[in-house]
């Protein structure tokens, strides 16, 4: 949703794809960086959709960013930010 | 392994309440983050419990990622796709002088084969003596005046040592020209291995550890095979899981990026679209599911035999001036054989092509299947030096491609292409002995394959347990080269 939303707004400045295209790279990079796992964000993504090969290269590029960046502030994934205290 | 060490550091770190962290504080107060290098935010989760906890999120250990670090790994992402394009220049242009194929339809379904058909037999076997009489000299002069140098990529990556640039442009220049030329190995190989010289050399101009440089080097050499087949995140996992056998953040991070990189930089000459085009999207049936849970020990069998050639092979290869002629009657003998297979020169794109789209009959292709590693061990003995990458895969799909035409007499429901594609990524996946990498590979380079998943994964994982039951080897460590004077290296 935000990767769609942004990439509309984006589009007004330079349009060239679908929204649809910037919601599968959102998807992706948000998977990505709140997993803590890009490979598993990027397949999880090319499966559920059955397809995104064309757009790899976007997708890859901000799930990089987006895990290392995520990495670098903190690091904490959704699955360790869930652990109860011990 | 490496996973065991880094995820010590951290359980150290943290048994002694942040060893490491304990030099960073925070307005006094020691830091709670017990990863290094630190994280921006100093204080854990209410719960108290660490990031690292997940075991993919490791410090960054030895091979620190210092934003240094990450401006080399653009560089060599780049270098490798730079390269990459070159070689594939040197390929398409001897293919175009050799068949006089038009260089921009390579990547149209088939081409290099058409040209190759419409060649008169002559100029065929002429091509190929050429290429056996340049190879041979090409790779003797080579290996005489860069003697003790190495230009293997997983050897150094593995076991140290380095990549010597001039013996690795050297090979690969000669691979490539041979390769176009009509000899059967793989055309990746050099590209990969320029990607390893590209993180090399500038690991040696700014002098990093010896960790950093193994792991620039494990990103070059995926990059590489990501920039000429057009996979980002086929080469990522050829880095990650097959030359470092780690799939911790610190190694999948650059990993991607430099992969990413070299894609995208290899755009400026080669196409945008995957490598094998035009195969369709197939479908998921029972016919071909009951197929993949049979086909898989069987190719699992198959791919030990093959790699066990290749490794005898690759030990009892020609050197020496004794190449010239050896190369030369190999390369006459590929030729001959060619006048009635020319799908076998090259490095099997085109047969894996007409495998994945179902064009060709059963007998064609399990004559193919026969005959492809034969050739490709003949051109290894001979002392070529190449990929085995589309050999293996090709190899595989026409396997899968013939044995599903007769399975289907049986038991219809899915056409040949279908069970090429799970036969090519089951000998991938056993031949690498990776089959995150062998799966990968075949949906990124064919674009498609998503619904076949099923089948293909089962096949895949079968496979390569039967092959790793039995072996172990892979179509990479069967090639490594003996030490001479050394112990047997652990396994």
């Amino acid at each position: 949703m935000l990767g769609a939303a942004a990439g509309i707004v984006w589009s007004l400045a330079w349009p060239g794809s679908p929204a649809g295209a910037y919601a599968v790279v959102g998807a992706a990079a948000m998977l990505s960086a709140a997993m803590q796992a890009p490979l598993t964000g990027l397949a999880m993504m090319l499966e559920l959709t059955g397809g995104g090969f064309p757009i790899l290269i976007p997708m890859i590029a901000a799930t990089v960013t987006a895990t290392v960046v995520a990495r670098y502030v903190d690091g904490y994934s959704t699955y360790t930010a869930r652990l109860r205290a011990r | 392994m490496r996973m065991a060490e880094t995820g010590d550091v951290a359980m150290k770190a943290r048994k002694s309440g942040g060893q490491d962290a304990r030099t960073v504080t925070v307005r006094g107060r020691p830091s709670e983050r017990v990863r290094v290098p630190q994280p921006v935010i100093k204080s854990r989760l209410p719960s108290g419990r660490g990031a690292t906890e997940q075991p993919n999120v490791t410090g960054d250990g030895e091979a620190v990622l210092s934003p240094f670090f990450w401006l080399l790994v653009v560089l060599t992402g780049l270098g490798a796709g730079l390269l990459g394009d070159v070689m594939m220049v040197i390929l398409f242009n001897v293919q175009h002088l050799a068949y006089g194929y038009s260089i921009g339809s390579f990547y149209h379904a088939g081409s290099f084969e058409t040209a190759v058909e419409h060649a008169p037999a002559l100029r065929r076997v002429a091509d190929l003596m050429i290429a056996g009489v340049f190879g041979g000299g090409a790779w003797y002069l080579l290996r005489r005046f860069t003697a003790g140098e190495k230009s293997e990529l997983d050897d150094v990556v593995w076991h140290g040592g380095r990549l010597s640039a001039r013996r690795s442009l050297g090979t690969g220049l000669i691979s490539e020209i041979v390769i176009g030329l009509g000899a059967s190995i793989g055309r990746e190989q050099a590209p990969k291995l320029l990607g390893g010289v590209a993180g090399s050399l500038l690991a040696d101009r700014f002098r990093l550890t010896p960790a950093q440089r193994r792991l620039l080097v494990a990103c070059g050499g995926g990059a590489g095979l990501a920039a000429v087949y057009n996979v980002p995140l086929g080469g990522a996992l050829f880095t990650a899981e097959i030359l470092l056998g780690t799939v911790t953040l610190p190694v999948v991070l650059p990993a991607l990026a430099c992969s990413v990189v070299a894609t995208v930089t290899s755009y400026l000459y080669l196409p945008r679209s995957a490598t094998y085009l035009g195969i369709p999207q197939y479908h998921f049936t029972g016919s071909l599911m009951v197929w993949a849970l049979l086909a898989g020990p069987v190719i699992g069998l198959i791919a030990v035999a093959y790699i066990r050639l290749i490794g005898w092979v690759s030990h009892h290869a020609v050197s020496g001036r004794w190449m010239i002629p050896a190369m030369f009657a190999a390369f006459t003998a590929l030729g001959l054989i060619g006048i009635a297979y020319p799908e076998l020169f090259g490095n099997g794109k085109d047969m894996a092509q007409d495998a994945f789209t179902g064009t060709d009959g059963a007998a064609l292709l399990l004559t193919l299947f026969a005959l492809k590693p034969l050739v490709t061990s003949m051109c290894l003995g001979s002392g070529a030096s190449g990929g085995l990458f589309t050999p293996t895969m090709s190899m595989g799909a026409v396997l899968g491609g013939g044995a599903g035409i007769l399975w289907s007499m049986a038991w219809p429901g899915s056409p040949s292409g279908a069970f090429a594609m799970v036969g090519a990524a089951a000998m991938l996946g056993a031949g690498m002995q990776a089959p995150l990498a062998g799966l990968v590979l075949v949906l990124e380079l064919t674009d498609s394959g998503f619904q076949i998943i099923v089948p293909m994964t089962v096949a895949t994982i079968i496979a390569t347990v039967v092959a790793r039951h039995l072996d172990g080897y892979s179509i990479y460590s069967a090639r490594l080269r003996a030490e001479p004077g050394a112990p047997p290296a652990a396994e």
